[in-house]
């Protein structure tokens, strides 16, 4: 019987925009993905992309369900707008206890706090401006993963603040 | 999503509704595809899992390549490498799931913290333990003090679903026999 290998599998909701792209295709090589956006066909062409440039068909997958992939991932990624984290939020609290939530924003928008929809799950606050990226969280050991995340997307940590 | 967890903790012990928010608190939930490591070889087994549905199986690799079934645990079991588990060495085992599964997983760390918090957690995981080491005590006499016919009867009795659910060549594989052997056992059984 053979098995696939095991590696940290990462649900990016909000795969088609720019930045849940952009960190889509950095992390792929590292990480099992599995991609979630409204729109499945734009989300589909987004993962035939990363597998012909990672050459590795088994490690990318659309899913439909928001909480099925945060279910099967270890962590999630919110790429999508930051109006819509809330809700999501709500959607996969059940789900995501324990697990690594990465809240990615622009420097303009106007960023809710998800720790307290998600009281046991570590979220951390990834925002950026340009090339630039702030991380804040409560749990040392999910900024750490982040900041291991974060490294292969070529952005530039210029804070990095663990709140108390 | 805790149905299977609860119901085996409350047959054991009594959890309060506070105790039971508590609980959920220190758990991953995680669905695993069928034919998806939770371990492989040469990792630290970060987590023990208990099973909400599917099936998983531990097993060894030897240098020939060949796969030496452990444990299996479906709905109701746990599974880890315990060794690896508590004392952070690397594992031999390997961990996938033979069916999608749905686990509850929780890390050293937060085991403790659940056993502090939880006393009542304690005298379930000491219960749990003493079935474990009665267990491993009967899966080594029955290796070593019975013939192959013998090993899959005893199985049989004890364990029906596993016939059931999971292939005869990984069945011959836990049994320490080769799936020719167990084929023939089989066979004979149903002629007599």
């Amino acid at each position: 019987m053979k098995s696939i290998g095991y590696n940290n599998s990462v649900a990016i909701i909000g795969a088609n925009s720019n930045v849940g792209a952009q960190f889509a295709m950095a992390i792929a090589k590292a990480y099992r993905l599995l991609l979630i956006d409204s729109d499945e066909i734009q989300t589909s062409l987004l993962a035939t992309k990363i597998k012909h440039i990672t050459q590795l068909p088994s490690a990318v997958e659309v899913l439909s369900c928001s909480k099925d992939a945060s279910w099967e991932a270890d962590i999630i990624v919110l790429a999508s707008p930051t109006f819509t984290h809330a809700s999501i939020a709500k959607k996969i609290a059940e789900v995501t206890t324990c697990k690594t939530i990465l809240q990615i924003s622009n420097v303009n928008d106007e960023l809710v706090s998800l720790q307290n929809i998600l009281p046991h799950s570590h979220v951390i606050k990834v925002i950026i401006n340009h090339s630039s990226v702030m991380v804040q969280g409560e749990n040392a050991d999910a900024l750490q993963l982040a900041l291991q995340l974060l490294s292969f997307a070529h952005w530039t940590l210029i804070e990095e603040n663990k709140l108390t | 999503m805790f149905n299977v967890l609860l119901a085996h903790i409350q047959e054991k012990v009594n959890l309060s509704v506070g105790d039971v928010d508590l609980l959920k608190s220190f758990f991953i939930p995680k669905k695993l595809r069928k034919r998806q490591y939770i371990l492989q070889e040469g990792d630290v087994c970060k987590y023990l899992m208990f099973v909400e549905k599917g099936l998983l199986r531990m097993y060894h690799v030897d240098d020939k390549g060949a796969e030496h079934m452990i444990q299996f645990a479906w709905e109701g079991w746990w599974m880890a490498d315990t060794y690896s588990f508590l004392s952070g060495d690397i594992s031999q085992y390997n961990i996938d799931a033979i069916e999608d599964a749905e686990l509850l997983m929780i890390t050293l760390p937060n085991f403790e913290a659940m056993l502090l918090q939880l006393p009542v957690m304690e005298r379930y995981f000491r219960i749990l333990f003493q079935n474990n080491i009665i267990s491993k005590e009967r899966r080594l006499i029955n290796t070593i003090s019975y013939s192959a016919e013998e090993k899959y009867k005893r199985l049989v009795a004890t364990h029906p679903e596993m016939i059931q659910r999971i292939p005869q060549n990984l069945i011959a594989s836990y049994l320490g026999l080769t799936p020719e052997t167990l084929s023939r056992i089989r066979k004979k059984l149903m002629q007599s």
